[in-house]
């Protein structure tokens, strides 16, 4: 099995899930890791072998995502997502989660639920691995800090 | 403590829809190849196009008829839709059979539709790709305009506007909506699929009314099956060819003042637009399950013409041009935060003067 295929089968659910996070929709972010795989088809050539394959792969499937929002930028409708029966807890992180910065909250999830390292989640987002950590620790400060005022 | 670990990422992700489906990935890939062999193909066939036109206005000038839809801008010398406008009598939104519908139907017997193919890809021979109709359209008689109304009038739930929210054990797509016109006003029913953000109005459909509005969907998605030969005036299906497009453009996930992204653009393309009235949208960002951001964005209304001119200096000054699989659209870098992007969308102006959205489900 191709590399390329490979990583799909493992882990189609991790990059659908995660790009459900910018897409807001998880069927669009199905759709865009679908575009994503094609696209890295396509363009495999370009691939030089600097860095893991699912680092490049990752940063194709973010791309397609965002596009995809901005496709869908007035489709959206008005009114606030309705609660889905969540315990308490994990609604409270769902909320500070939403009041990340995307790059914040895209490393979050690329961390510790992709589990990529610092290298791997830098070349995804296109930043130095440094800018990682850098904000991985402002992710957590905020998070921290949102979960406490939601809890008192 | 943050409490971010995988086990709690894990429950508040959205599950994901279907399994993996390598032969669509191979299968996009293809045709992605395949858009792009295209797009010198276009370009060589609108120069063509272009010299026949002219050619032909030396002698007789025939109307030049797409039989298939198109994705962006028509091909040059393509005949528009007539009248340029029209009073829209009804319209739907829904999901039936994996196809996504959209649908108008005028009073001057034009139905246009548009057709998205949600679960799986279709290679209808009148599509403009296997995602996307594209907007086509047929003619229908008085009297098959009458029956499509009657159609929906007859389940009784058009006598006000009415908001519903179906429940598990009722499959529905998010968002549907059909709008029919009682006098000088349309009146909307709008559906809420279960699990889905609905607004806090909405009851509870009964199974009746779930039943009577999903049989509703299928019929109008494929009014063809259905309605009688005397229903229609021209059953061909052809292209829709608008007069004008609505050219949506805005930045995110930072919203940026329309001058601001002008600065962004080639001068004919910042001269032709900053030269438009335009109206201010508004949309929303966020992550699945998470409260939105506000967006904003802005829409001007231009001619064919100048939607080509647009297109043109954009692509001269080699801004980004997307795949296309729905709508024309050009994006790029955009000041503010890492990753703040702009994009310009170019969609069709329908008769009653609606734009679209070629690619919102």
């Amino acid at each position: 099995m191709d590399e390329l295929e490979g990583l799909y089968r493992s882990r189609f659910d991790i990059f659908t899930r995660v790009a459900a996070t910018v897409t807001g929709d998880s069927e669009r972010a199905r759709d865009a890791v679908q575009e994503a795989f094609a696209t890295a088809l396509r363009k495999r050539r370009s691939f030089r072998g600097e860095g893991p394959l699912e680092a490049w792969v990752w940063r194709i499937v973010l791309n397609a995502a965002r596009m995809d929002v901005r496709r869908s930028i007035s489709a959206i409708g008005e009114d606030e997502p309705a609660a889905n029966g969540h315990p308490e807890r994990d609604a409270e992180l769902r909320m500070a989660l939403a009041r990340l910065p995307e790059r914040q909250r895209t490393a979050v999830f690329l961390r510790y639920y992709a589990d990529l390292d610092y290298a791997a989640i830098g070349e995804a987002l296109g930043i130095r691995t440094g800018t990682v950590a850098a904000t991985l620790n402002a992710a957590h400060a905020a998070l921290r800090s949102r979960l406490e005022e939601a809890r008192t | 403590m943050t409490d971010v670990d995988r086990g709690s990422l894990d429950r508040i992700l959205p599950s994901t829809p279907g399994s993996p489906d390598w032969t669509d990935v191979l299968r996009r890939a293809r045709e992605g190849q395949v858009r792009s062999r295209r797009r010198f193909l276009a370009l060589a066939v609108a120069t063509l196009v272009a010299v026949v036109g002219t050619a032909s206005a030396f002698g007789t000038v025939r109307d030049f008829f797409l039989t298939r839809g198109f994705i962006g801008l028509p091909p040059l010398g393509a005949t528009p839709s007539t009248p340029d406008s029209g009073e829209l009598v009804l319209s739907a939104w829904g999901v039936h059979g994996g196809s996504r519908t959209r649908l108008w139907a005028y009073r001057d017997g034009r139905l246009i539709f548009q057709r998205e193919f949600v679960h799986q890809r279709q290679n209808l021979p009148e599509s403009a790709n296997g995602r996307s109709s594209g907007f086509l359209e047929q003619r229908l008689t008085p009297e098959g305009l009458e029956l499509l109304r009657s159609e929906i009038i007859s389940t009784g739930l058009f006598a006000h506007d009415l908001e519903l929210g179906f429940d598990e054990s009722q499959p529905a797509a998010c968002l549907n909506f059909i709008d029919v016109r009682d006098g000088d006003r349309l009146v909307r029913v709008t559906w809420f699929g279960f699990g889905c953000p609905r607004t806090k109005g909405a009851q509870t459909a009964t199974p009746g009314e779930a039943s009577a509005l999903q049989r509703l969907v299928a019929r109008l998605a494929d009014p063809t099956a259905w309605l009688p030969g005397g229903a229609w005036k021209d059953r061909t299906i052809r292209a829709y060819v608008p007069s004008r497009y609505a050219i949506e453009y805005g930045a995110q996930p930072q919203s940026l003042e329309p001058s601001r992204i002008w600065a962004l653009l080639p001068a004919p393309a910042r001269e032709l637009l900053r030269a438009k009235d335009r109206t201010r949208t508004r949309g929303f960002y966020g992550f699945a399950g998470g409260p939105m951001r506000v967006v904003y964005g802005y829409a001007s209304e231009v001619t064919t013409e100048e939607a080509r001119a647009l297109a043109s200096a954009l692509d001269d000054a080699g801004v980004k041009r997307e795949p296309g699989v729905y709508a024309l659209a050009y994006s790029g870098k955009a000041p503010g935060p890492t990753g703040n992007t702009f994009s310009i969308t170019f969609e069709p102006i329908l008769p009653n003067g609606q734009s679209t959205c070629s690619s919102c489900g």
